[in-house]
């Protein structure tokens, strides 16, 4: 899978690899460049397990660098985009 | 000679060489001289067109030992407690090279041939070989200088700067710790201080590089009362692990039985040729009988027992081909290099436990579990295993008749993770290195490997733990599709499929390969796709 340059973009194609991914995708993409402060983590399916499937798909697949504890800190999608858009690159 | 073997065996007229003794094993040309002397006519060894009866290849034998003694004569290299490496094509001389060596004690590493040179390197310099049989150039990099010729294109070469390693010293101390204390276990280690000569075992698995002890005493079973003889006429290919063809092929000929040789790079057929032979017994690596299989060759297939080594399984695939194609007349025995058989499966039983079950231990063979094994894999009924293997040996004392001597063998912590079913069954859960831990889950790789190579699209997969600081390791596949098959459209399904039977466990990348690299035995090289594929 070729690696995103939009975080928003990254954070959907990770989601997508986990194996429960959060229904209506599509339209998750669409909240999320919308309002992404409203969206909590549970609201992206990021569980314990999702989050760790989603931090090695980030890793894997896009190059972004972070951890699941460092996901678990968050509260919102709207601290997780902006961290994915920081984070280190592999 | 010590007084120990003199007492123990018969009263034979032994020429003794002139010069310091050879260190090991030349007692075993006398007594397999007693074995050929009961029937001289008897087939030992066809190859080409040729056919040896074994006093033939007795004479052939001796015949290569004058050859090497005097070519070492020549060099002045006489010491017989050097190791020497073995370097050659698949060919008979080889066969007659090592074992005729064998018989004169000369403590022998069989070099994998397909090894790269810095493996090469690597073993001479850990096993301490100090010269090498070869029928080909060596490296620069060993460090060795071509001396004489053998025989043909057979050639000595030897370390460059003249210093042989103590090599015996190193070996026997290599080798597994012998149990027992009583008085046989005591005989039994005095013999072996006598017999130990050969090595079996490249060493390319187990980073040892050669276990005399057990393979030297394996043969003198085989020559004095031999407690596995499945073969009266085996076809040998050349194609298992290297150490176990050269293993396989010495102990059929010590047995008394007939070895029918094939050149691998005629790239002979092996049924067809087994059925010419008319070959009783086949042994092959499962790489080539996943070859048969997919050429639908299995109808002709002509063994009456299936020999599987150098894995630690029968995959399932390989099992269901073989259900109720083959009746009362296959079973299947796993079996390694260093230890020989060590299973067996009856035939109406290849798909017990869904296919995972290795069989009952031979009569002779005890699996344990290690207690100190790891809480997740106790946890999980798995243990580290711990194999035994007792063999017995008779020889004829001059006052007190035969006497029977009973030894064990043990492998301790080979690194097999080893499951008993309550039916008494033994499976493998993987080896220990293989196995690993993906955050707090253990992973076996065979696990996604069985659930892929299930899939139409698949042709070829092999399962690994990436390293990665993080997360231990993450579960990947590398896989080979079928040709003409698009993998953008195949990956995510694939994906999808894991994903919906392992749940988190599944593989988090699917890795399409032309081939999947494989080592010199055919093994996957697991841990060097790790390695390229790890994460941070």
């Amino acid at each position: 899978m070729p690696a995103c340059v939009d975080p928003v973009d990254q954070l959907i194609a990770a989601l997508a690899s986990i194996s429960l991914p959060p229904p209506e995708l599509e339209s998750l993409g669409v909240m999320l460049r919308r309002d992404p402060g409203r969206l909590s983590l549970a609201d992206l399916g990021l569980d314990s397990l999702g989050r760790l499937e989603a931090c090695i798909a980030l890793e894997i697949e896009q190059g972004v660098l972070i951890t699941p504890e460092t996901v678990a800190s968050l509260h919102s999608a709207d601290q997780l985009l902006r961290r994915i858009a920081t984070a280190p690159r592999v | 000679m010590s007084p120990l073997v003199q007492r123990l065996l018969p009263p034979i007229p032994l020429p003794l060489p002139p010069g310091p003794l050879p260190a090991a094993g030349w007692m075993l040309r006398e007594v397999y001289g007693l074995r050929v002397a009961e029937d001289p006519r008897r087939e030992a060894l066809r190859f080409s067109d040729h056919v040896l009866s074994h006093a033939e290849l007795l004479d052939r034998l001796d015949h290569w030992q004058e050859l090497v003694q005097h070519a070492v004569t020549r060099i002045g290299c006489l010491g017989g407690d050097r190791l020497w490496g073995v370097c050659g094509g698949d060919s008979v001389d080889h066969l007659f090279l090592s074992i005729s060596q064998f018989f004169a004690g000369r403590p022998l590493l069989l070099l994998p041939l397909h090894a790269s040179e810095e493996e090469w390197a690597s073993l001479v310099q850990r096993a301490g070989v100090g010269a090498v049989f070869t029928d080909r150039p060596l490296p620069p990099s060993l460090g060795m200088e071509r001396r004489t010729v053998v025989q043909g294109s057979w050639e000595i070469w030897t370390a460059r700067d003249g210093q042989a390693s103590a090599a015996a010293d190193f070996l026997l101390s290599s080798a597994p710790p012998l149990g027992g204390s009583g008085d046989g276990a005591q005989q039994a280690r005095a013999i072996l201080d006598q017999v130990a000569g050969i090595a079996l075992s490249s060493g390319t698995t187990t980073g040892v590089p050669a276990i005399q002890t057990s393979s030297c005493f394996e043969a003198l079973a085989m020559l004095q009362h031999p407690e596995w003889p499945p073969s009266r006429r085996m076809l040998f290919s050349f194609r298992m692990q290297f150490g176990a063809s050269r293993s396989w092929a010495l102990r059929t000929l010590l047995e008394g039985a007939t070895l029918c040789c094939v050149r691998v790079s005629e790239r002979p057929e092996l049924p067809e040729l087994a059925g010419r032979f008319e070959a009783d017994t086949l042994p092959v690596n499962p790489v080539y009988l996943e070859e048969m299989l997919a050429q639908r060759l299995e109808e002709r297939f002509p063994a009456s027992l299936a020999f599987v080594t150098g894995t630690d399984r029968v995959p399932a695939g390989l099992r269901r081909r073989f259900h109720g194609r083959f009746g009362p007349r296959l079973t299947i025995a796993l079996a390694n290099s260093r230890l020989g058989p060590l299973t067996q499966l009856p035939p109406d039983q290849l798909l017990a436990h869904d296919g995972e079950s290795v069989g009952f231990p031979l009569p002779n063979v005890r699996f344990g579990f290690d207690a100190d094994a790891a809480p997740e894999w106790q946890a999980q009924g798995i243990g580290e295993a711990v194999v035994a293997k007792t063999l017995r040996v008779r020889l004829q004392h001059p006052e007190h008749g035969l006497i029977d001597l009973q030894h064990t063998l043990e492998a301790l912590r080979p690194g097999d993770l080893l499951r008993r079913w309550p039916d008494g069954q033994l499976s493998f859960a993987g080896r220990a290195n293989d196995v690993f831990l993906f955050r707090t889950v253990l992973v076996s790789p065979h696990e996604i490997e069985d659930l892929l190579a299930e899939d139409p699209a698949v042709r070829e997969v092999v399962a690994f733990g990436a390293p990665s600081s993080v997360y231990g390791a993450v579960p990947m596949a590398a896989l080979c599709l079928q040709a003409g098959l698009d993998p953008d459209q195949e990956l995510p399904r694939l994906r999808r499929l894991c994903q919906d039977a392992m749940g988190y466990r599944a593989p988090k990348a699917l890795i399409p390969l032309e081939a999947i690299p494989r080592g010199p035995s055919g093994k996957p090289l697991r841990r060097e796709l790790a390695r390229l594929h790890a994460l941070s």
